[in-house]
């Protein structure tokens, strides 16, 4: 639906260098990077905000790239939300139904439905600047969606927010995004981007390095630069079963033990290599999980060597160089994984 | 609240300072409006003379003023919007009628409006005259005032957040529209300031209007011509009147500034 081609744009500070990707029709497309490589002017060029050097932006296979901003049909909400402090919250709802001339029924009713969704409809009266973080952030979204962009880009919208507010408002993405809504949702934050993704681009140095569904980006990064943005190798989609205390996850034909105070349902849990421990015996210690497996896949990396299991999915660990010559291993070899419960981190989505 | 005895030396020396100043700055004001002669006033104020003065001035202050809106809004929003070395280039020439005295810019005036010049030429063929006429004492106002509405509003558009402008353009209005229902409310109680200020400005100018146009006679003309002709107690009447149209404009600047 959207397709960016060698996208350049130099600033003073950085530049986007021929960032290219695809989102398609109701994608939860995340864009992961660290703070300053480009994410927020790449949006703003999308949004027509700023000119494009070179390259190319069509949406719906009509070319946009110097399109008026306002015949674009895209939305976008900054972190820090830009409402307008002199309109009420109903005000701020209706500017664009109001600039595009719609009529006042419409206006009132469209508004009532918006409200709604975004779960605002009790402000509806109040300034901005009464307005909590959470809550102006629905309003800024609500406005936005009011106008019904083809296209919804998100700038940070959770980086600012509450514990609390943050959860809610993640939950409202996943939502707006089941109803059809096609988003680009850019973040440094990589919980917010396993929790949210349908897929996921990284980001370097003003280039998309990467882009793939979730688990396949976390099995597989493609560079030094995204395995060590992501910190940690496995990662595993299922469910998590009701408890209380160590539970268990379920994924495919293993079983983890996690601790967590998530509510039960699907999501995926993320294991860093180096919380995986190897042995040629079966270990006697604490560890609540503990997986025979063979060795697939041995590989050097940067301070260390990665081993790759087959525990009845691929299970990464990373050991010292040398552990690795005392005991041994090679592709092939049968060995213990063992890891903590408490090493396990779960994320809902 | 502490008392006189709390205060250290420097503190009462502080005050001292600051009260001799208010009684330097209304102890002036106060003492023409006490030495007025009631009956005298009341029977000169009937003057029609005094009475012309005075709409001609009301009128081309706000004329002035209005315009100065006109011409001046756009211009702080160019250079609030264009890059800093334009703006760095352009601001400074806003504040030479700051800076010019009153009486010299009276002259460029006269050189430049006049209909053996270029641009006076070029109204006088439409049938606008400048020197000694209300074009000219509006045309005096607007240059010694609309620095005022510049500045106040040039400080208030820097002020808005670009990101809110920029949303507003995502959600569909056009750059006129964004500017009418964004940046002017967003803005109306600076650009408000900046409108009594200039009316404020153009009322009481003597200098400039004196050079384009003694007559028709705006109010500082007025209480100059009758000091100089007439004596002091004659020009104490227009005085007065100048003086309550200032607080006037005085109180409904303070009004606005309360708001905030």
């Amino acid at each position: 639906m959207l397709k960016v081609s060698d996208l350049c744009k130099s600033f003073s500070g950085f530049s986007l260098k021929k960032a290219s990707f695809e989102v398609a029709e109701g994608e939860l497309f995340v864009m992961l990077g660290p703070s300053g490589v480009g994410k927020t002017v790449l949006l703003e060029c999308l949004a027509g905000l700023e000119r494009v050097d070179s390259g190319s932006i069509t949406l719906d296979g009509k070319n946009i790239t110097c399109a008026p901003i306002q015949e674009r049909s895209i939305g976008l909400v900054y972190q820090d939300q830009a409402l307008f402090p002199h309109l009420t919250v109903w005000e701020n709802l209706a500017y664009g139904l109001k600039v595009r001339g719609h009529s006042a029924e419409t206006i009132r009713s469209k508004i009532d439905d918006i409200a709604e969704k975004v779960g605002v409809g009790a402000l509806l009266g109040r300034r901005t600047d009464t307005l909590s973080g959470g809550e102006a952030q629905r309003v800024a979204l609500g406005r936005t969606m009011a106008v019904s962009p083809r296209c919804l880009l998100l700038d940070e919208p959770i980086s600012s927010l509450d514990a609390r507010s943050r959860s809610e408002m993640r939950r409202l993405i996943r939502e707006l995004n089941r109803a059809g809504q096609t988003i680009i949702h850019v973040t440094h934050d990589f919980d917010e981007a396993l929790s949210l993704a349908s897929r996921i681009a990284f980001m370097e140095d003003g280039r998309v390095v990467q882009t793939g569904p979730p688990d396949e980006v976390f099995r597989h990064p493609q560079s030094e630069f995204v395995a060590s943005f992501i910190g940690l190798r496995n990662f595993f989609r299922g469910v998590l079963e009701p408890g209380e205390g160590t539970r268990y996850f379920i994924s495919g034909s293993i079983r983890l033990s996690v601790v967590t105070d998530a509510e039960p349902g699907n999501g995926v849990a993320t294991l860093s290599a180096e919380e995986v421990v190897l042995s040629a015996e079966r270990p006697a210690g604490s560890a609540r999980n503990v997986f025979p497996g063979r060795v697939i896949d041995v590989a050097a990396v940067r301070g260390g060597i990665e081993i790759v299991l087959d525990v009845g999915t691929e299970l990464t660990a990373r050991i010292s160089n040398e552990s690795m010559n005392e005991m041994k291993i090679s592709c092939g070899c049968e060995l213990w994984a063992s890891f903590k419960a408490t090493a396990v981190k779960f994320h809902p989505g | 609240m502490r008392r006189f005895k709390d205060l250290d030396r420097f503190e009462v020396l502080c005050w001292v300072f600051t009260l001799a100043a208010i009684l330097f700055l209304a102890g002036p004001v106060a003492g023409l409006l006490l030495s007025v002669d009631p009956d005298f006033f009341a029977h000169d104020a009937r003057d029609p003379e005094i009475w012309r003065s005075l709409k001609i001035t009301v009128f081309s202050g706000f004329a002035s003023s209005m315009l100065g809106l006109v011409t001046g809004l756009p211009l702080a929003w160019v250079l609030s919007t264009s890059s800093v070395r334009v703006r760095n280039t352009i601001e400074p020439l806003i504040e030479i009628p700051i800076l010019l005295p009153p009486v010299i810019a009276g002259i460029c005036l006269v050189s430049f409006l006049s209909e053996k010049s270029i641009v006076g030429g070029i109204f006088s063929r439409l049938g606008i005259e400048f020197i000694s006429s209300v074009w000219g004492i509006v045309a005096g106002m607007y240059f010694v005032g609309v620095p005022f509405i510049v500045k106040t509003s040039l400080s208030a558009f820097q002020e808005i957040d670009h990101r809110i402008i920029r949303t507003a353009r995502l959600l569909g209005a056009g750059s006129a529209r964004a500017f009418f229902t964004i940046v002017l409310p967003h803005s109306s109680r600076a650009i408000l300031t900046g409108f009594i200020l200039m009316l404020g400005r153009s009322i009481g100018i003597f200098g400039t209007v004196v050079m384009i146009a003694y007559e028709p006679k705006t109010v500082p003309v007025l209480v100059y011509h009758r000091f100089v002709s007439m004596g002091i107690e004659a020009a104490k009447t227009p005085a007065v009147l100048l003086i309550g149209l200032s607080l006037l404009f005085f109180a409904m600047r303070r009004l606005t500034v309360r708001g905030s």
